[in-house]
């Protein structure tokens, strides 16, 4: 290749014929922004964010598509050019939800608000699952971009979620074209691409079909390589920033398939490809069902051992004695272990040799998956169960099946989840599984491939290799003291240990999404992955019966119906709902508790409005989290399992002279009845309504209708004036205006703001501290305030407390140690069960 | 065909355009063996395809894809760059209605409405029978006859609400 040379920003650099000139700065260490160019495709010159100056080419070409030729004189750092790809970037940041950017509050909503907020729809960047990798957010930043000329637009498309495992929200998408190109590189037809023309554009499949009828092999490539938060996985969105980057293998099939592991505080995030090449892609399972089988709701993470009475929790230690102690009576031909396949080669090597060695029996051995079954080979060691030679058994599964079981007079299991044997089970030990294990893997190619243990398991729960040892230590044998895995290795190889080679899966799962494996330790994938049934047809047939049938008995026997729900704005959504019991009591200022169904949280809304006549209670709905999901994918006509009201202490209702209402997000709704009955009792009401931007703006009629002044403010400046409620107040202030009492209801943050300012002012203030309860009685404790002295619960003393003496600072850190500790307890809840879920999240009319 | 209050009702099953299966893969095919397997091929193959069967459909997109062997996402995003594509199978009959301003002032709204009225549809819809599908369209350049409308390829002008209609019940 020859070389050529050429000058960056007055260096001397040389590049090899056919690199661009993007490729020869970045090899120099001269760093251009870019966008839509990535190291694993071609250049393709969309984004025009990688412009340079060439001496006599004329405009701004892309770096990222111009190849170099001998003696260019490039400049990519000129003030022209810097200004440029700033208009650039912002043109494409105003078609994207990123107000924030133009928020002066910015920087103290972020250090209250540590992570984004689990919201439905990221309307803006703190509720964006992404928001601390965005690499448009980072180039926004690097450029300083806290303005727009023109304002942000919300471009309203419907969110996809109608497959188990991606969220696809294109409102983000900034048309870089990367995820259609990799689909296509990696797969060579690929899922998605670009569909319709001008504005219009955007990426999506052929006719708008779900995933799940395309191509698509859920590879997840699409979401590992796109720059914002428009395509994300669904179980492992709201994690956050990974804090580390590991290699591991995926070893659920014979493949091997080499992954990368996102990981954070030693918990695996998600996995992805090693690089995006075709031949390193990988399958749904891979990609997807890992790290939901390890944050399984059903995974055991205890060790329980038989008593009297039945199986019991106990310690490693005590599990491994009564193992032993078992395990000691049935030496010889009564005993037989069974592996699996999906295990290292220390661990296959080690449950060997703890059977021959140690049990001194010949029986053993492994469970394979094939297809749709489980081969349990040599099928002599079955056979000697059921003839009743083998009476103790060692098991790493859900195998064999239970008509066995039961001639068994032992039976120990190593598993990572209950099953019906373990009611024949004398020790249950949770094991330690996958990439949490270390270790080496024979491939069906026949390559050894290495596993770190990258990720940390449950407390005291150790891999079924360790427990084997310890187990044998127990019982006296000498040679299962073993220092490193590397020494576990080394014996393999010495000892010359005849290793069969797996055969591969035909076909092969990374192509075709029927073909993914089905089992895991003998328990249905399917089964615990729920999202994995969407490719078993059965489990769906099972499924589509099941729910018309919930919906059913839930409109015949509750009598609080939907008559009427809408999404407003994006991500937030008006439901009123039939109770006239509550309507003919409730006051301004008091809430609801509600529940959607029997198993969901109890969760407080405001009373946004209420209609005497006809008996109904309206709420406004921010969808944050998964009791206000349950809530914003309710349909018209459905029936809550429970609806309890009027809660919490009325505002008082008398002649104050001149009162303020201000409200944000929820809280517009919520400062409506207050207004409206302080307008009644003879006062100058002056309502405040605040938004990130002018899409978020609602009920501004509503609002003006019931007060004299309406002042509408916007943190983006798109609408009304630029700013928070808290600078709105001020102006007021400055033109003259006594404020005599003060009501404010929003995020705490946007709470915390303005009675910085009415304290400054002198204003008696009461704030709406909703946000923050969980349950509304008092039990849980998580609306705890402390309101000067004293320490008030929210939801018995407020809603309304006095917002002059809340401690705020200690509020708002308990609420963000309280949010990420949520976050982390999100994998032990499945978020989104069954297809036909998402499908109804979308299709909200 | 004969109108019953508000809706229409057939006298026999529709059998005009309705093609099985079996012929619309065979009809495709042969659309297709007429072009080289070259991706240049592929808008006129795309016309082709309309052409012959008034629409692109999700199994012509299919048929396509295999031929080419170019992705079904691919054709699509390319169909729908062109604005002369259709993506849902027309009526046997499409009825337009002017909208241009000398329609307007004389009237056409009402023979929109009727339109509506009688197929229960509304402009840009096909009926559920595919009988008829229903377009807005801007000035046909005849605003001497104001108000215009146009079934298939015929134009009729001074239009009226209850001429409409017995346009409509002339069809067969
Ligand atoms: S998951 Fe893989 S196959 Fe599916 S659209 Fe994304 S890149 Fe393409
Ligand atoms: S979805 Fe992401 S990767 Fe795809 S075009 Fe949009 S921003 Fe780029
Ligand atoms: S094909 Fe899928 S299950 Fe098999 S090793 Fe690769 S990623 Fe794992
Ligand atoms: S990075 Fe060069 S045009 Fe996008
Ligand atoms: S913060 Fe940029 S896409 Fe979410």
């Amino acid at each position: 290749m020859s070389e050529i040379k050429l000058t960056i920003d007055g260096q001397e650099v040389t590049a090899n014929n056919g690199d661009t000139v993007l490729e020869a700065a970045q090899n120099s260490g001269i760093r251009i922004p870019t966008i839509c160019a990535h190291p694993a495709l071609e250049p393709y010159g969309a984004c025009r964010l990688c412009v340079v100056q060439i001496e006599g080419i004329r405009g701004n070409p892309t770096s990222c598509t111009t190849p170099v030729q001998n003696g260019m004189i490039v400049d990519t750092k000129s003030e022209d050019i810097v200004e440029l790809r700033r208009e650039i970037l912002k043109l494409m940041l105003s078609g994207h939800t990123s107000p924030c950017f133009a928020c002066s509050d910015r920087t103290l909503c972020e250090k209250y608000r540590p992570s984004p907020t689990k919201s439905g729809k990221a309307s803006r960047c703190t509720f964006c699952s992404f928001r601390d990798s965005c690499e448009l957010r980072k180039l926004a930043d690097e450029f300083e971009i806290n303005e727009f000329d023109l304002p942000v637009i919300y471009q309203n498309i419907e969110i996809e979620h109608n497959d188990p495992f991606m969220d696809r929200d294109y409102n983000l998408c900034i048309l870089c074209g990367r995820c259609s190109r990799i689909c296509k590189k990696i797969h060579g037809r690929g899922a998605i691409d670009f569909i319709n023309r001008g504005k219009n554009a955007r990426i999506g499949t052929s006719f708008h079909k779900k995933h799940t009828e395309t191509d698509c092999n859920f590879c997840g490539a699409c979401i590992d390589i796109c720059p914002t938060g428009s395509l994300s996985d669904r179980f492992a969105k709201w994690q956050g920033a990974p804090d580390k980057y590991d290699k591991s293998i995926c070893i659920l099939c014979s493949l091997g398939c080499s992954i990368d592991l996102k990981i954070k505080n030693g918990k695996m995030i998600e996995s992805g490809v090693v690089d995006f090449t075709p031949e390193n892609r990988i399958c749904a399972v891979g990609r997807f069902a890992i790290q939901q089988l390890l944050y399984n709701p059903l995974r055991l993470d205890f060790h329980q051992v038989r008593v009297e009475d039945g199986l019991i929790k106990d310690s490693y230690e005590n599990a491994i004695d009564k193992a032993a102690e078992e395990l000691i009576k049935y030496q010889g031909d009564q005993f037989a272990l069974i592996a699996h396949t999906a295990a290292t080669r220390e661990e296959i090597y080690l449950l060997g040799k703890f059977a021959k060695t140690v049990m001194k029996s010949d029986n053993f051995a492994i469970a394979k998956p094939d297809k749709d079954k489980i081969i349990i080979e040599p099928s002599s060691v079955l056979e000697k169960i059921k003839n009743g030679t083998v009476k103790a058994v060692f098991t790493t599964g859900n195998y064999p099946d239970s008509t066995l079981i039961e001639k068994l007079e032992t039976l120990i299991i190593a598993d990572m989840f209950p099953s019906e044997n373990e009611k024949s089970a004398k020790v249950v030990f949770a094991s330690a599984v996958l990439v949490e294990v270390e270790g080496t893997f024979l491939n069906a190619k026949g390559e050894i491939e290495s596993l770190s243990a990258a990720v940390t398991p449950p407390k005291n729960v150790y891999p079924d290799w360790k427990i084997v040892c310890d187990i044998a230590g127990k019982m006296g044998a000498s040679e299962f003291a073993y220092s490193s895995i590397v020494d576990i290795g080394k014996e393999i190889n010495q000892e010359g240990i005849q290793e069969e080679i797996p055969t591969a899966p035909v076909p092969s799962p990374i192509n075709d999404v029927n073909a993914l494996p089905k089992y895991y330790r003998g328990h249905k994938l399917a089964g615990v992955v729920s999202a994995l049934s969407i490719f078993s047809p059965e489990a769906q047939a099972v499924k589509a019966d099941i729910i018309p049938e919930e919906l059913k008995s839930t409109v015949e026997e509750k009598p609080f119906e939907i008559v009427e729900k809408k999404e407003i704005v994006p991500n937030t959504y008006m439901v009123s709902v039939y109770a006239p019991t509550i309507a003919e009591k409730c006051q301004p200022g008091q809430f609801v508790i509600a529940m959607v169904n029997e198993k969901s949280e109890r969760i407080p809304y405001t009373i946004s409005d209420f209609d005497r006549e006809k008996g109904t209670i309206t709420m406004i709905i921010l969808e944050v989290g998964r009791s206000s999901r349950e809530m914003a994918n309710t349909r018209i006509g459905q029936h809550l399992a429970h609806f309890v009201g009027p809660l919490g202490k009325p505002v008082e209702i008398k002649k104050y002279g001149t009162v303020l209402c201000a409200g944000g997000c929820y809280g517009v709704g919520a400062i409506l009845p207050i207004a409206r009955a302080m307008k009644e009792a003879g006062n100058k009401v002056i309502c405040i309504e605040e938004a990130s931007s002018h899409y978020l703006l609602h009920w501004e009629k509503r609002l003006a209708d019931n007060c004299d002044e309406l002042v509408i403010i916007t943190k983006d400046g798109s609408a009304g004036l630029k700013g928070g409620a808290q600078d709105a107040i001020t102006m007021l202030a400055k033109k003259e205006e006594k404020i005599d009492q003060a009501y404010i209801i929003g995020c705490t943050f946007m709470m915390m703001l303005c009675c910085e300012v009415t304290k400054k002012l002198e204003i008696p203030t009461q704030t709406a501290m909703n946000p923050i309860m969980l349950d509304g009685t008092g039990m849980c404790g998580a609306c705890r305030v402390s309101e000067g002295e004293k320490t008030k619960f929210a939801c018995v003393d407020g809603p309304f407390l006095d917002g002059l003496q809340i401690d705020w600072i200690e509020l708002m850190q308990r609420q963000a140690a309280f949010k990420i500790e949520e976050i982390e307890g999100l994998p032990q809840v499945p978020i989104e069960k069954s297809p036909e879920e998402h499908f109804c999240a979308c299709s909200h009319t | 065909m004969v109108f019953k209050g508000n809706s229409y009702h057939f006298k026999g099953a529709n059998t005009k355009m309705q093609r099985t299966e079996k012929k619309i893969a065979y009809e495709l095919q042969e659309i297709l063996n007429n072009y080289e397997i070259e991706r240049d091929n592929l808008i006129p193959v795309l016309h082709g395809v309309q052409e012959k069967f008034g629409y692109i459909s999700e199994e012509s997109v299919a048929g396509i894809s295999r031929h080419f062997n170019i992705s079904e996402s691919e054709i699509y995003g390319v169909a729908t760059f062109y604005t002369q594509f259709r993506f849902t199978r027309p009526g046997d009959h499409t009825i337009r209605v002017c909208r241009g301003t000398a329609c307007h002032v004389r009237g056409s709204q009402r023979i929109m409405n009727e339109v509506c009225k009688l197929t229960g549809i509304k402009p840009g819809e096909t009926t559920s029978d595919y009988r008829f599908s229903l377009e807005q369209v801007a000035c046909f350049g005849s605003c001497a006859l104001a108000p215009i409308a146009v079934v298939n390829e015929a134009v009729y002008g001074r239009m009226t609400p209850p001429k409409i209609k017995q346009l409509l019940e002339e069809i067969e």
